[in-house]
């Protein structure tokens, strides 16, 4: 797959399979997430959406079939290789993952400072920037332990788009959160998609969000793609199981 | 056959892990900063805790030399012979397993609670090494720390011997001290305390493997933190047994 | 990671280097390394003890360490032991200077002994080679010294037997001729008090001989074990010899006494002359008593204080001469404490004349004792032994046995360490006794503490 309009790269899956000893959890999947464009991953709790995005990132490994990233193999990148083709991706995950033992601020500034050679005031200023986009900028010097699970998830969201990154995989961002600050978030990123033309993958359970972010919208079932479409799509789909889903409007 | 593999590939596992420790240790990028940070914590704060023990360790040390040496009319050797015994054996011994408690369990719970936590997914997600990152910089920092930590254990533990003395004897210190110096050679010295970088070794890979594949959410890291120090101090003691067979083939001095 | 903490881990990481390096600084300052050195080498047949590292001393100055030890190609041959001497003391090391491999007291490791040469001979090259001394072995010693006194035991006895006959018949002559011979009643009578001094002495170098026997038998409680010590040997060889040449001369001028003694009648020249001879056999005999019993003690202290006192540089008792001692006490660097005490409230002397504590000595020593605690029991003591009756040679034997009787309870009561308790025999004179006539019958306790803790100049105490 070649590179979106404004550098963003799109990801491609090719009969991806993994399972977890005798467990199944992704079942020659095959998919294509297309540049610049948002992609929602829906699913019933523990069919495998958090463990597709980490094979996106190169956490997972598949037992069978291949990850693009752009042009570019990633099940085949040697360790070095593959920390570089990572800095084009930003990954929030779905607790977080805050590096505890530093501030808030310095888990945003963490991979500035690994990858570029900011000046620490520029740094300071990105760090605010992203922080304020989530709602956290007076939470710059607390640390992780001492934020809410809300505050946790959007200060991880601030840190995955850290370096602007032109794929952006997101691990529920509006679980936990409040309408309104869900619906703020929503709208961040469709501002992130819009304006830096990034590819964006949004787990969520949240219907109302997942219509409001996604361009596309896919189901994932027992280990398979079992529908894809825009929500309108879905909410005709021949399965049940997706029309009964989407019409829980409350989210789950 | 499978109670024979297991905890076999899980040695082999364990040694693979240390042997990458080593590689990476002298391979770019090196992760100065955490390192020094690690520094901080290993060393610089073990500081009250090695200098305390090694103050009362030297007390104690120069009682028994002395109720020994005291049936030989020997009382002019005591300082000497609990210098002797101090950079030999004692110091390394006790800072090796000093710090595999301190240090062994915090490194198992630290990395136990941040790979449950997904922290080390995290900084791989961010195009971190890890393993550098995180295991490297701690064997670097524990190796650098144990001959240091050493070195102040020794010259605490002379103190200690001193204050035991001169409450019975009254000696000064500069006697004391020079006295302490007056058998000691090289090669009780040197091996005694460049043999602890093993030590330091030894407690940062041991802890750093426990916690990296710890498993099994908040009972996982107490359980990593527990084993990390329980292995740790075996795996030290045993290590100690080559590496004094090792020094005295080495050092033939050191024998005497 | 701010940059306090980063100072921090700098100082924890340069404070933990300089406190090693001051732990290598201490170890190599001990072992000069830090200072300009000279290279030479020595052959031993027997290098005990020896290893890469051991202390060079030069006259007991530490100079440095052995660097490298040569083992012969084949058996029977010799050591090759290679060191590095300081080259300040150079000048000392000289082509006739002698290596001798010895060890610190009992318990003490080996080093190796450079005897400093002699004006006359030019100094040692770097990388010169030295003559080694092979040490000798104590039981050799034993076995030399007793074959020694051995003899001159008997030669005393055989010298007594005929002394005894020659008296016996001078006495018969002298009165069978008074009457004939009265101009010279006058000097038989002075021969006959000469001889009798003569035989006193004659007994009292019997007895100290005997003594030395014993004692060397008995090895001091060290025999078996191994002394390298040439300077012992020396002693103990050259005493012999003393001893032997003052036979001679006692046998020689004893059998001029006889022949003069027969010829009594003859000129007047002749009893001059006889008088003369006995009064010189006597001072010989005397010297080579006093010189006995000197070497005796020296014998002895060698195994005592010797390793405390070379470790301080302080001195050696051993070889030390009570002359040299009395010194040492007025030297005021050393500020001995001294506690004088007396015989007669001390000791109870046997009718064979052994010395034992009389009741209440103990609580005496006890009280002179309390004194000295204040005091670190590293400190060296020593127990000088006085006596003023009897002759020369029994107030040696009675000042050793007072104070080895003093040294004994004081170890065994007091739990000092016996290498830092010695004994000195003196004899009679004490220069600054309580007494006031410059004499002391008893033992005094001298206690040489730090300098610095006494802080107060040499000082005496007595206690009544
Ligand atoms: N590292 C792992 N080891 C073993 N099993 C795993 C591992 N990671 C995930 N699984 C299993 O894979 C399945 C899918 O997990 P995953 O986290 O992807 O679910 P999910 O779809 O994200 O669910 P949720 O919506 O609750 O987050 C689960 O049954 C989980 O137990
Ligand atoms: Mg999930």
């Amino acid at each position: 797959m070649s590179a979106g309009a404004n550098g963003a790269a799109g990801v491609r899956l090719e009969h991806v399979s993994k399972a977890f000893g005798t467990l199944r959890v992704l079942d020659d999947v095959s998919l294509e997430l297309p540049a610049g464009e948002a992609t929602v991953v829906l699913g019933r709790s523990g069919t495998g959406k958090s463990v597709l995005l980490k094979h996106i990132v190169g956490l997972l490994h598949p037992d069978a079939g291949r990850v693009f990233l752009g042009d570019q193999d990633i099940t085949s990148l040697d360790p070095a290789a593959l920390a570089i083709a990572r800095r084009q991706i930003g990954f929030l995950f779905q607790n977080a993952a805050l590096f505890d033992s530093i501030t808030v601020g310095e888990n945003v500034a963490f991979p500035m400072r690994r990858h570029t050679r900011l000046p620490e005031t520029e740094i300071r200023a990105r760090v605010h920037e992203k922080l304020a986009a989530v709602g956290l900028e007076q939470a710059v010097a607390r640390m992780p332990a001492a934020l809410s699970g809300g505050m946790r998830k959007r200060a991880g969201l601030a840190r995955a788009m850290a370096l602007d990154p032109a794929v952006l995989l997101v691990d529920e961002p509006s679980a936990g959160l409040d309408p309104i600050t869900s619906e703020e978030i929503d709208d961040l990123l469709v501002r992130v998609k819009r304006d830096q033309g990034a590819t964006l993958v949004v787990v969520t359970h949240n219907i109302p969000s997942a219509r409001r972010i996604g361009d596309n919208l896919l189901f994932l079932h027992e280990g398979r793609v079992l529908a894809r479409g825009t929500a309108a799509e879905l909410e005709r789909s021949e399965h049940e199981l997706v029309r009964q889903f989407m019409q829980s409007e409350a989210g789950g | 056959m499978d109670l024979l593999i297991a905890p076999l590939s899980r040695a082999g596992h364990a040694v693979a892990f240390a042997g990458r420790a080593i590689l990476e240790m002298f391979r770019p990028p090196f992760e100065l900063k955490e390192t020094a940070r690690q520094l901080y914590e290993v060393g610089w704060r073990s500081l009250p805790l090695i200098a305390v023990s090694g103050f009362a360790v030297g007390i104690v040390l120069s009682m028994h030399t002395r109720s020994s040496l005291e049936r030989f009319g020997a009382e002019a050797l005591i300082p000497a012979a609990l210098m002797l015994a101090l950079v030999r054996e004692t110091g390394p011994l006790i800072v090796g397993l000093l710090v595999a408690g301190r240090v062994g369990a915090g490194f198992g719970a630290e990395l136990g609670a941040m790979k449950v936590t997904e922290q080390i997914d995290a900084l791989e997600a961010v195009a971190v090494d890890s393993f550098k990152f995180l295991v490297v910089t701690r064997t670097v920092a524990c190796m650098l720390a144990m001959p240091v930590l050493t070195t102040v254990a020794n010259f605490t533990g002379i103190v200690g011997g001193w204050a035991a003395e001169t409450a019975i004897s009254g000696m000064s210190f500069e006697a004391y001290f020079r006295s302490a110096f007056s058998v000691v050679g090289f090669a009780d010295y040197i091996p005694g305390t460049i043999k602890t970088i093993v030590f330091g070794f030894i407690i940062a890979i041991t802890a750093s493997y426990l916690g990296v594949h710890t498993r099994g959410g908040t009972q996982g890291v107490g359980y990593s933190a527990t084993r990390s120090v329980v292995a740790a101090s075996i795996l030290l003691i045993t290590a100690n047994v080559v590496l004094v067979r090792l020094i005295f083939f080495l050092f033939p001095e050191s024998a005497g | 990671m701010g940059s306090p903490r980063l100072a921090l881990v700098g100082a924890f990481v340069g404070g933990g280097l300089l406190l090693f390096a001051v732990g290598l600084f201490m170890i190599g300052d001990r072992r000069q390394l830090f200072t300009e050195h000279f290279e030479v080498v020595a052959d031993f047949g027997n290098v005990t003890g020896v290893q890469v590292g051991t202390d060079v001393r030069l006259s007991g100055l530490p100079a440095g360490e052995v660097t490298d030890i040569v083992i012969p190609p084949a058996p029977g041959g010799r050591f090759q032991v290679r060191m590095r001497v300081r080259e300040d003391l150079h000048s000392l090391v000289r082509t006739d200077s002698v290596a001798a491999v010895l060890t610190d007291g009992l318990l003490g490791s080996a080093f190796i002994q450079i005897r400093a040469g002699t004006q006359s001979a030019p100094e040692v090259a770097d990388g010169g080679q030295l003559a080694g001394a092979d040490a000798v072995q104590v039981a050799d010693l034993i076995e030399e010294g007793r074959e020694t006194f051995r003899l001159v035991a008997d030669e005393f006895v055989g010298l007594r037997e005929q002394m005894t006959e020659t008296f016996s018949g001078l006495g018969e002559t002298v009165e069978t001729t008074t009457l004939m011979i009265n101009d010279v009643g006058n000097d038989v009578r002075q021969v006959t008090t000469v001889s009798a001094l003569f035989m006193d002495a004659a007994r009292d170098v019997m007895e100290d001989t005997h003594d030395i026997v014993q004692r060397v038998s008995a090895g001091e409680g060290t025999a078996g074990k191994f002394l390298t010590d040439d300077a012992l040997y020396t002693h103990v060889t050259g005493m012999a010899g003393e001893v032997e040449a003052t036979l001679r001369a006692v046998r020689g001028s004893a059998e001029d006494f006889e022949q003069i003694v027969g010829g009594l009648r003859g000129p007047e020249s002749a009893a001059q002359r006889l008088l003369v001879d006995a009064g010189d056999v006597v001072t010989h005999a005397r010297d080579a008593m006093s010189d006995l019993a000197e070497n005796t003690e020296a014998m002895k202290r060698n195994w005592l204080l010797r390793g405390f006192f070379s470790e301080r540089g302080f001195y050696n008792l051993d070889e030390m001469t009570v002359e040299e001692y009395r010194e040492l006490l007025r030297d005021d660097r050393y500020t001995p404490l001294r506690i004088w005490l007396r015989a007669d409230v001390l000791f109870e002397t046997g009718e064979d004349g052994s010395v034992t504590l009389a009741d209440g000595a103990e609580d005496r020593i006890e009280e002179a004792m309390s004194e000295l605690l204040q005091y670190p029991r590293s400190s060296p003591l020593v127990v000088e032994g006085y006596a003023t009756a009897g002759g020369l040679g029994r107030q040696y034997r009675a000042a050793d046995a007072r104070a080895a009787a003093v040294q004994d309870h004081l170890v065994r009561t007091f739990r000092r360490a016996a290498e830092l308790t010695g004994t000195m025999p003196i004899g009679p004179e004490a220069d600054d006794s309580p007494s006031g006539d410059g004499r002391w019958d008893g033992v005094a306790l001298t206690l040489f503490a730090d300098p610095e803790l006494i802080g107060r100049g040499p000082d005496a105490e007595a206690v009544p």
